[in-house]
């Protein structure tokens, strides 16, 4: 009886201790944290949002330019001087399998966002100028100024279909293009053949 | 009849098949390169100013080329086919020889100018730049061909051989043509390529057109300092061809 | 000081022009006292080399106004050259001419008015036709309009070309681009023309139509014919005056009877009798020597003309006559010019000429 109330006891006291270390260790964490947070560390990567706004489906000519509409959303609590990063697009063609080059598509490329706020939401938007026919997928992406080891932040994706654009006669250049030639066999045929006529030739 | 010699050369030009054959060609290449311009999927949607950069690039390059092949032959054909001798009998004097061949070659251009105006209107049709394209690439497609033709001349009364001269001669197009077709843009912006775009008329000519059409800097006064440069390589190729002009010579025979 | 230089300088200038004007005047006159009807060539020194070539070298003749001057000699013997001096064509190196009166270095423009030249070997704007290419030289030459169209049709019919006129030059044959290459020499109304190998590709009948229409222009119109041909014969039945070149140098000029006697080859006559035992007996007996030969029924005796000319052989005909021989025919022949061309011209050995040249072209 002796031996289970000692060992009862000790039990007792064992876990006592151990609640009491528990709770000394989490306070010690959270004090932790609010140190950290109190230092301006970033949120993290899970804490910015990248979201399509615009339709996720876009059939388009080329030669049409189209808009590509997306928020930015910072999802955490902690306010941060560390937020900014480049938001951009990301065209990928799927036929040729290959990145493009952005050159001709858009003029602004990357847009520049020097911080954002938590619960704060920024609205994205690009030009495109669709100028090769075929099929794409197109992201937006986030890459932070302050986290260069993690991938950028993605939104999903938005695919895109470009109808090639059919014009046998712009700017009326085919009076031109077959007429000038015309003419001038014209002339020059006629010129020809008048002298050749005086000549005896023909 | 003072420019007999002249209205001969340039019948001579629309009477036989070489002369009108050239022209034919090039309106066909026109015709190309301006429809490929409009309708290519990718290239129609480059700027309007920079299709009618490159046309007019086209333009000029075809007809310094033109200028050079025809002026390079001009008086070694003449030497080679034995009539140049009966030329100098005549009380025409070699320069008059020379500057007459040269304005023909310079009448054959305007020609080729003519045919290329409803090119250019055509490509520039929608912008406001159809006046300083007809301008400018008569400007400059005047001055490059009355310097290369000069120049091109001088040689073939030199070099009395028609494969000789036209062969210098269009190294020398070359030469001049290579920053604007061979030099990469990094390698224009090294101190060489700096150097070399400077003293080069043809370099002059196309930085002023895209300069005038790709960012619209229309005015004679911004483009002053390009047109000075290509006149005065203009006038220094009269000036040699003044010098070699002042008495021909057929070749010895012993 | 600077002033006092300046002055002096420009009065020396002018002094030195005034003295070259002085000297100029007093050796060449002025275009307008040269007589119009001066059509004579005279070169005194004149020599053209290329580098170590020499292909004229000191040429001094002199041709009339009005004469008919035979330029002979081999191919390479600088005939060319000399007549492209004389047209202007090419700076002499050394030595002076004067055609028409016009110094040809000095005065070669004026010279081209006056001359017409068909080389040798001449091109054509084959795009053109006869009346074309003789309108477009005519205009060349400054001749109004109106007469140049009426002068190159009287051209072409003279030449023998005025049915093809219009058919372009393209489609001429040698003889006829040859005739063309005439008209378009004759075209300014020459004073003076140079002719080199003129009847070259032309046949027989055209050959003969180019000498008469030579002599014609030549008596009716005084002009000057400066003639280069190989065709000895030609040669000697036009020419008044021969002058045979070498190696670019002059080596004979006279007459043709002159240069005969310079190369020592003289005149034959053929005397042809019929062929008898009594005739070959008293031919044996002939005061002079005769060479005698028979050719089947008829003995030939050739007598050489000597010194005393025709009268070494009177004697011999007077006997031929009083012996009774039965003269069947006398004939002169013409001792060919080519004998006199051969003595005066060393013979050519081409490999040796083309090492000694250096391969000229």
């Amino acid at each position: 009886m002796m031996a289970v109330r000692l060992l009862l006891a000790r039990s007792y006291e064992s876990a006592r201790i151990t609640i009491i270390l528990c709770g000394l260790f989490a306070a010690l964490g959270y004090t932790s944290v609010i140190l950290l947070d109190a230092s301006g560390a970033p949120p993290s990567s899970d804490d910015i949002l990248m979201k399509v706004t615009s339709p996720t489906e876009v059939h388009g000519t080329a030669g049409q330019i189209i808009r590509i509409e997306g928020t930015i959303s910072n999802v955490g609590s902690k306010s941060s001087s560390n937020s900014g990063g480049i938001a951009y697009i990301s065209i990928v063609d799927l036929v040729d399998k290959v990145p493009v080059d952005l050159e001709d598509w858009s003029a602004e490329k990357g847009l520049y966002i020097p911080s954002i706020e938590p619960a704060q939401s920024l609205p994205l938007e690009w030009n495109v100028r669709l100028v090769k026919a075929g099929s794409y997928t197109i992201d937006i992406l986030f890459n932070k100024d302050s986290d260069v080891s993690s991938p950028p932040v993605s939104s999903s994706k938005i695919y895109l279909e470009v109808q090639p654009k059919f014009n046998l006669n712009p700017e009326n250049i085919l009076p031109v293009a077959f007429g000038v030639p015309a003419v001038l066999l014209a002339i020059l045929g006629s010129v020809n053949y008048y002298r050749g006529r005086k000549t005896g030739i023909y | 009849m003072p420019l007999q010699l002249y209205k001969s050369e340039i019948s001579g030009n629309f009477y036989s098949l070489r002369g009108t054959s050239w022209i034919v060609a090039a309106s066909l290449i026109f015709s190309l390169v301006a429809y490929l311009l409009l309708t290519d999927k990718e290239l129609s949607l480059l700027d309007q100013g920079e299709m009618l950069f490159t046309l007019s690039e086209i333009v000029i390059s075809l007809g310094t080329v033109m200028a050079v092949t025809s002026a390079s032959s001009t008086i070694s054909t003449e030497i080679e086919s034995k009539t140049f001798e009966s030329l100098l009998l005549t009380p025409t004097s070699s320069r008059q020889i020379a500057f007459q061949k040269l304005l023909s070659i310079t009448t054959t251009w305007f020609f080729l100018y003519v045919i290329a105006i409803p090119y250019l209107l055509a490509v520039s049709n929608g912008t406001n730049l159809s006046l300083s394209s007809i301008l400018y690439v008569g400007i400059y497609g005047t001055l490059l061909v009355v310097g290369f033709s000069a120049i091109s001349i001088a040689l073939s009364a030199k070099l009395k051989s028609s494969k000789n001269s036209v062969m210098v001669a269009l190294m020398i197009l070359l030469i001049m043509l290579a920053p604007s077709i061979f030099f990469a843009t990094s390698l224009k912006k090294t101190s060489f390529g700096m150097a070399i775009e400077n003293i080069n008329p043809v370099s002059h000519a196309m930085n002023s057109l895209d300069s005038i059409l790709v960012d619209n800097q229309q005015s004679l006064f911004e483009q002053a300092s390009h047109l000075f440069r290509v006149t005065i390589f203009a006038v220094i190729c009269l000036a040699i061809l003044t010098y070699i002009s002042r008495r021909f010579e057929v070749s010895p025979v012993v | 000081m600077k002033a006092g230089a300046k002055t002096s300088l420009r009065m020396m200038a002018a002094a030195s022009r005034g003295i070259r004007s002085l000297v100029t005047e007093s050796k060449d006159p002025p275009a307008s006292k040269i007589s119009a009807n001066d059509n004579s060539i005279i070169t005194s020194g004149l020599s053209k080399a290329y580098e170590k070539l020499k292909a004229v070298d000191s040429l001094t003749l002199a041709v009339d106004s009005g004469d008919i001057f035979g330029f002979l000699g081999p191919n390479g013997a600088g005939k060319t050259t000399t007549i492209r001096m004389l047209c202007g064509l090419i700076p002499p190196s050394a030595g002076t001419a004067r055609v028409a009166g016009f110094d040809i270095i000095r005065e070669s423009m004026k010279i081209r008015s006056v001359i017409g030249l068909l080389p040798e070997s001449s091109g054509f704007y084959n795009w053109m036709n006869a009346q074309e290419y003789l309108f477009h030289f005519a205009l060349l030459y400054k001749i109004e309009p109106s007469v140049a169209r009426n002068r190159a049709m009287c051209l072409l019919e003279k030449v023998g070309l005025a049915e093809k006129a219009y058919v372009p030059i393209s489609y001429y044959s040698r003889g006829m681009r040859q005739r063309l290459g005439l008209a378009r020499a004759l075209i300014n109304e020459p004073r003076i023309i140079f002719l080199d190998e003129p009847t070259l590709g032309l046949d027989p009948s055209g050959q003969e139509e180019i000498r008469k229409f030579l002599l014609e222009l030549n008596r009716e119109k005084g002009v000057t014919v400066f003639l280069s041909s190989h065709a000895l014969g030609e040669v000697s039945s036009l020419c008044n005056k021969i002058a045979i070149i070498d190696h670019g140098q002059l080596v004979a000029k006279g007459n043709v009877d002159e240069l005969r006697a310079q190369a020592g080859v003289s005149h034959t006559i053929v005397v042809r009798v019929v062929n008898t035992a009594a005739a070959r007996l008293q031919l044996l007996n002939m005061p002079s020597r005769g060479k005698i030969s028979e050719q089947g029924s008829l003995i030939s005796v050739t007598f050489s003309e000597g010194s005393q000319g025709p009268s070494d052989y009177y004697k011999d005909f007077e006997y031929m006559i009083k012996q009774g021989l039965q003269v069947y025919d006398i004939q002169r022949p013409d001792t060919s010019l080519e004998e006199v061309f051969f003595k005066f011209t060393r013979p050519r050995n081409v490999s040796s000429d083309a090492e000694k040249n250096g391969g000229v072209r």
